[in-house]
């Protein structure tokens, strides 16, 4: 006799994730190098600033909003901020999670608390579901957003809701809950490469990219 | 069966008072999460239910079962309650061996055909029925023979209920649970490794009294079987609070912290560990300071490593992940050299274009 729930819990953490790795890791080593080989078109004009430290400080600067722009946008932003920093919380600070990294690299940190790793998730829910209602709302958003970005926002989600069902057993045969919350961690980063999830890596060489071009020019970035 | 003595008569033999009998009946009405106004209707009924016939058949077993079973302190009631069923086959415990061991299995099929309860502990192997036999019968002709006439089949241990340790990958002799040779029976499983004594003799009790207890989807009596042990664990609030034991000797180990990190299995595993606990109440595995291995659950020896943490990957994904980098930017590599001969194609095959050209060609 077996049961239906642990043996998809069993492919879920083994083959499954196995394939997950594997493209997710060969996916981003891939476009990353893709994109390094390619490059840009070596600029002989010598720079007027310091078009180095410029890139290096945009790709922190641009984390703050800025000036005047929460005003403009304001779903957007503050929905942005809640969803990314709740998602980290939940995800590097929940224990289950810290054990992944510890057997994978040796590392381990101190996990949060349960109020706070379900509070980050359901504020992260929440910010995404007004991301989405904002996309559906707004005209220019509307026209912007393409199906691509519907799936990765859903792919998102579907982590954040089924860890918290998972945990608090609110419905469903928990094991099966943990299968079905693995899985789709599983989907995510199937699907990271390959569409804007990959922002999560390569935000930093546009950044600096965009970066240089005003240092390069005398300007600030 | 009439000339074999009732519980009452039995209970005074063994000085057993009527109070520890009531409380007895108490307890296991709370174990089997049954209401208060149930134990005068359980301790009538075991003290009038007819002794059944017992055959207990051990197939592809470690007769861990058997010793937890029989090594709650003698004479407990669970012991008594034991002896309230007639217990006529069981080729660890009889005195008998042998033929006659093998005619008291049958005489007592025989006088009791379609009234007697097997308990089976152990799984069957079904690729070459030699490798296992009693008396030169294969365990699956004699689970067969002996099934045929019983009122109801108890699985009892981990082995009989889902496979067990002889099921566990590559399975060499073909073991399977007894659910998987027997259709035609009420089958209650048992799980555990071994089960914990009370729940043995409660799940008994319960057939006695008010017949085939409630089960769920694997066969399990929900009474038993129906919370997980991470929620019903007195760690439960480290786990709350992000409190974990990183090994076996730190202060968190000391501390009693909650033990996911070091592979407990809790979380995914069902059974009345943490509230009924062991050896009288004494203590259970994760008391001991050991996680808990997922022992009442199918397949439990192949879930990726006892101390492997539930969250943590089960298959040897380190390489897998070097293998991916190493591919990655080889494909990467591939990728943009192509990308860039195609560009170096394309300007190799641009045709410089001026108005003129333009003019003549339109």
């Amino acid at each position: 006799m077996n049961n239906p729930a642990f043996d998809l819990l069993m492919w879920a953490r083994g083959p499954a994730f196995d394939i997950a790795l594997i493209v997710f890791i060969g996916g981003i080593v891939l476009r990353v190098v893709e994109i390094i080989i390619l490059g840009r078109k070596k600029d002989m004009a010598p720079p007027k600033g310091n078009p180095v430290a410029q890139g290096i400080r945009t790709i922190f600067s641009r984390s703050a909003p800025r000036e005047g722009l929460v005003k403009f946008a304001p779903i957007t932003y503050v929905g942005g901020y809640i969803f990314h920093l709740g998602f980290f919380i939940a995800f590097f600070f929940f224990a289950p999670h810290i054990a992944l990294f510890t057997d994978a690299f040796g590392v381990s940190w101190p996990a949060a608390g349960r109020v706070i790793i379900e509070s980050a998730t359901a504020l992260a829910v929440l910010a995404l579901i007004a991301l989405t209602y904002s996309r559906f709302t707004d005209p220019v958003r509307k026209a912007l957003t393409t199906f691509d970005d519907y799936v990765v926002l859903l792919l998102s989600a579907l982590p954040l809701i089924t860890g918290y069902v998972a945990v608090n057993k609110l419905f469903g045969d928990p094991t099966m809950m943990m299968a079905i919350h693995i899985l789709s961690v599983n989907a995510l980063l199937i699907a990271f490469p390959f569409t804007k999830l990959m922002h999560a890596v390569t935000f930093v060489m546009a950044r600096y990219y965009n970066g240089t071009i005003q240092g390069r020019k005398g300007a600030e970035s | 069966m009439a000339n074999k003595p009732m519980l009452s008569e039995l209970m005074k033999t063994h000085g057993i008072s009527r109070r520890a009998f009531i409380k007895y009946c108490t307890s296991l009405a709370s174990v089997m999460a049954l209401s208060p106004a149930m134990v005068p209707r359980i301790a009538e009924a075991l003290e009038n239910a007819p002794r059944p016939s017992v055959i207990w058949l051990s197939f592809q077993e470690c007769t861990g079962c058997t010793e937890a079973i029989t090594r709650s302190h003698a004479p407990t009631i669970e012991d008594l309650i034991f002896n309230a069923i007639s217990l006529d086959y069981h080729h660890t415990l009889q005195a008998a061996s042998g033929h006659a061991a093998e005619a008291a299995r049958e005489h007592a099929m025989k006088e009791h055909y379609g009234k007697y309860v097997v308990v089976v502990d152990g799984s069957i192997p079904i690729k070459d029925p030699g490798y296992s036999c009693i008396a030169g019968i294969s365990n699956l002709d004699m689970l067969k023979e002996t099934a045929a006439g019983a009122a109801a089949i108890v699985s009892v241990g981990t082995c009989a209920a889902y496979g067990g340790v002889g099921h566990a990958d590559p399975n060499p002799t073909g073991a399977v649970a007894v659910s998987e040779i027997i259709k035609d029976k009420p089958i209650i499983n048992v799980p555990g490794c071994p089960p914990i004594p009370v729940v043995m003799t409660g799940v008994l009790a319960h057939f006695l009294t008010f017949g085939i207890p409630e089960l769920d989807e694997l066969g399990r009596p929900k009474a038993f079987f129906g919370e997980s042990i991470h929620d019903r664990c007195y760690r439960r609030p480290f786990y709350d609070k992000g409190m974990f034991a990183e090994s076996f000797d730190d202060e968190g180990a000391r501390g009693g912290w909650c033990l996911y990190k070091l592979g407990c299995k809790g979380p995914t595993t069902k059974s009345a560990c943490a509230t009924v606990k062991w050896n009288n109440g004494v203590s259970f595995p994760i008391e001991a300071g050991h996680p808990c291995l997922g022992c009442t659950e199918p397949d439990f020896w192949d879930n990726g490593g006892f101390y492997k943490p539930l969250s943590v990957p089960a298959g040897d994904y380190r390489k897998l992940g070097l293998a991916a980098v190493a591919g990655g930017a080889a494909a990467g590599v591939a990728g943009a050299l192509l990308a860039k001969a195609g560009k170096a194609k394309a300007a190799k095959a641009h045709e410089t274009v001026d108005a003129h050209d333009l003019e003549k060609s339109s």
